[in-house]
């Protein structure tokens, strides 16, 4: 196991966001986090990256306890793609360069660099690294924002819903670079999505999130109508098209 | 890690664009504009050694180029060594050192607000400070004399105390706006906004100060707020240039959190960064050299709105430049306008807080109608 969550809760305030979260996400296995609006998916990702900090249960990364790290040397563990990205007028160079950052003492070295121009050649993305950031249309920078978190390359991405913005083509190849990278890497990575569809053609595992905890825990094989009713209120057909297995909403049910 | 960890494609260029030569050597490229933009450093470097040349050269006595040279280095004996060293020198260096002030500070509160009409005169720590001052010289009767202009004021009775009240309002300002930003959360708009608050009661209080204050306190303290750079002697512009050097050196070594930030909050939170630490130390001192330049010289307002922006402009926001480029285009711009209004002036002089305020205003505005793009 890459990942082993135990017994997490969180709370903001006094209100509890989180309650008694359990999972374990094998070594180059994708794990898409699905649930309802404000059923803590975010919270969860923020968590383990460190962005929130937990202060009850446990999370073990690599054999290592994450909840005693440091910044840098949890950042060099998790690599986190917001579900937002802010409109800063880097360049993109230098955008995906900060990847390096928990990696830097002084400042970047010539590896450093090499590491950078070798991941804007993998993306495609060589010939936008001298554009300012802020220019790019929302799949080029949602590319530019995975180019970063994988520069840094972590033991585990954290995704926050990668898809939401972009038009289909883009989807597929945000997804796409996703999986390729968890397999050349050898990489794991939790992605949060609202289309269950993508989760079903991309990830390995389901965690689904119910009132504030864990409602499944699931290979994709094993997820029926039954559990996705239960989750999202919603009355589904799950068929096989070729290859793909969809999901066919029929209609909110009323409970 | 392997290094070599993924094959040359696992994606399809989805690019449109064609990669051309230059495309090719990506990583010479990016150096070559790194070095661009050291290259221009430089240059600007030069024309702030020109101004400062010429700067001492420009006075009712009269003094040729070499005369200059050697009473820097120190050859020079009589008249000229005194009015390079005890009448000139200290003016261009308060201007020098108060503008690298100012405009780092300036870049550090914009930076760390996230909002790019942060600066110490937008936050109402510059109100503060004339309020410390005005609070000083009327309730307090500091200050007997009545500064005249271009005269050296270090050691006057009550120069201090004015100076150690400006300091403490201008802090007080810092405290009130740190706390609503770290207590309530506030947005970076609320936050500017406060400072919009903070300075009106700020001023108010000024006025109200004032308005039980004899005709000659009145004078000193309307004279204290005009920003000046003939105030300093060698020891002040020792403390601020010390202050200063430290904080540029601190920005300087977190350029690299500087940069997380511009990619927003939670990036750099997950990149490893202590965002609240970083915002609170860096805010504080931002605040503390913008207090210091404040109360050894009174309100330069707008510098450190300015003098970022245009470094911006000159080389975007990557902080590995920014930070000194802020520093040096604030002690161009301080310097340039001290010296303008010298010559606007003939002998005189034009306090330098007014000649900023006019080519700060008109940015300001531009900015707004800019739509506040950073």
């Amino acid at each position: 196991m890459i990942l082993s969550v135990d017994g997490v809760h969180f709370r903001y305030n006094a209100c509890p966001v989180l309650t008694d979260i359990r999972f374990e996400l094998p070594r180059g296995k994708i794990l898409a986090l699905l649930g309802v609006n404000g059923a803590g998916k975010s919270t969860l990702l923020r968590c383990l990256a460190g962005i929130l900090r937990v202060k009850q249960g446990s999370v073990i990364i690599d054999g290592k306890d994450a909840l005693a790290m440091n910044g840098n040397e949890l950042a060099r563990h998790f690599a986190y793609v917001p579900q937002y990205h802010s409109d800063a007028p880097l360049k993109v160079f230098d955008m995906v360069l900060l990847g390096r950052k928990p990696h830097m003492t002084w400042g970047p070295s010539q590896d450093d660099l090499r590491r950078v121009e070798q991941i804007l050649d993998v993306m495609g993305l060589r010939a936008l690294a001298m554009r300012r950031s802020n220019r790019l249309s929302g799949g080029e920078m949602q590319k530019v924002i995975m180019a970063r978190a994988l520069v840094q390359e972590p033991q585990v991405l954290l995704l926050d819903e990668p898809t939401s913005n972009l038009d289909l083509r883009n989807q597929l190849q945000v997804m796409d670079l996703m999986k390729q990278a968890v397999g050349m890497q050898g990489l794991s990575a939790v992605v949060s999505v609202h289309d269950i569809n993508l989760a079903f053609r991309y990830a390995d595992n389901f965690l689904m999130l119910k009132d504030k905890t864990v409602h499944t825990l699931a290979s994709k094989q094993d997820i029926t109508p039954e559990m996705i009713k239960d989750v999202y209120g919603v009355d589904v057909i799950l068929e096989r098209v070729r290859d793909y297995k969809i999901v066919i909403p029929v209609e909110a049910a009323t409970q | 890690m392997q290094d070599s960890y993924l094959p040359d494609k696992i994606m399809p260029s989805s690019s449109k664009t064609m990669l051309t030569a230059a495309d090719q050597n990506l990583l010479g490229r990016y150096k070559a504009d790194l070095r661009k933009n050291i290259r221009l450093f430089f240059v600007l470097f030069f024309f702030l050694v020109l101004l400062v040349l010429f700067s001492i050269s420009f006075g009712s006595y009269r003094l040729g180029f070499w005369q200059i040279i050697r009473s820097l280095a120190g050859l020079e004996d009589g008249p000229a060594k005194i009015v390079v060293w005890d009448i000139r020198m200290p003016r261009i260096v308060t201007a020098v050192v108060t503008g690298c002030g100012l405009g780092v500070s300036g870049m550090a509160i914009q930076s760390l607000l996230r909002n790019p009409l942060g600066s110490p005169f937008t936050l109402g720590i510059s109100q503060g400070a004339a309020f410390g001052a005005s609070f000083s010289i009327v309730v307090l009767g500091a200050g007997t004399v009545v500064p005249a202009a271009g005269e050296a004021l270090s050691g006057i009775s009550g120069f201090y105390t004015t100076t150690i009240f400006a300091f403490l309002g201008a802090i007080c300002a810092t405290v009130i706006i740190l706390m609503l930003a770290r207590l309530r959360r506030m947005t970076p708009e609320a936050i500017i906004l406060a400072g919009v608050a903070l300075s009106a009661l700020f001023t108010s209080g000024t006025i109200l100060v004032q308005y039980f204050a004899t005709e000659d306190q009145i004078a000193r303290a309307i004279f204290w707020t005009f920003g000046d750079v003939t105030r300093s002697g060698w020891t002040e512009i020792a403390i601020l240039g010390a202050v200063t050097a430290i904080v540029v050196f601190y920005y300087m070594f977190s350029r690299w959190n500087f940069n997380a930030l511009e990619a927003g909050e939670e990036v750099s939170r997950s990149l490893g960064v202590h965002v609240e630490r970083m915002r609170l130390v860096g805010m504080f001192s931002a605040a503390l050299v913008a207090a210091l330049a404040t109360a050894f010289n009174g309100v330069i307002a707008f510098l450190g709105l300015l003098a970022p922006h245009i470094g911006r402009r000159l080389v975007g926001s990557d902080y590995r430049l920014l930070v000194p480029f802020s520093c040096l285009i604030g002690a161009l711009l301080l310097l340039a306008a001290d010296t303008g209004g010298r010559l606007l002036l003939g002998s005189g002089t034009l306090p330098v807080g007014v000649l900023t305020s006019f080519m700060g205003a008109p940015l300001f505005l531009y900015l707004l109608i800019k739509g506040m793009t950073k």
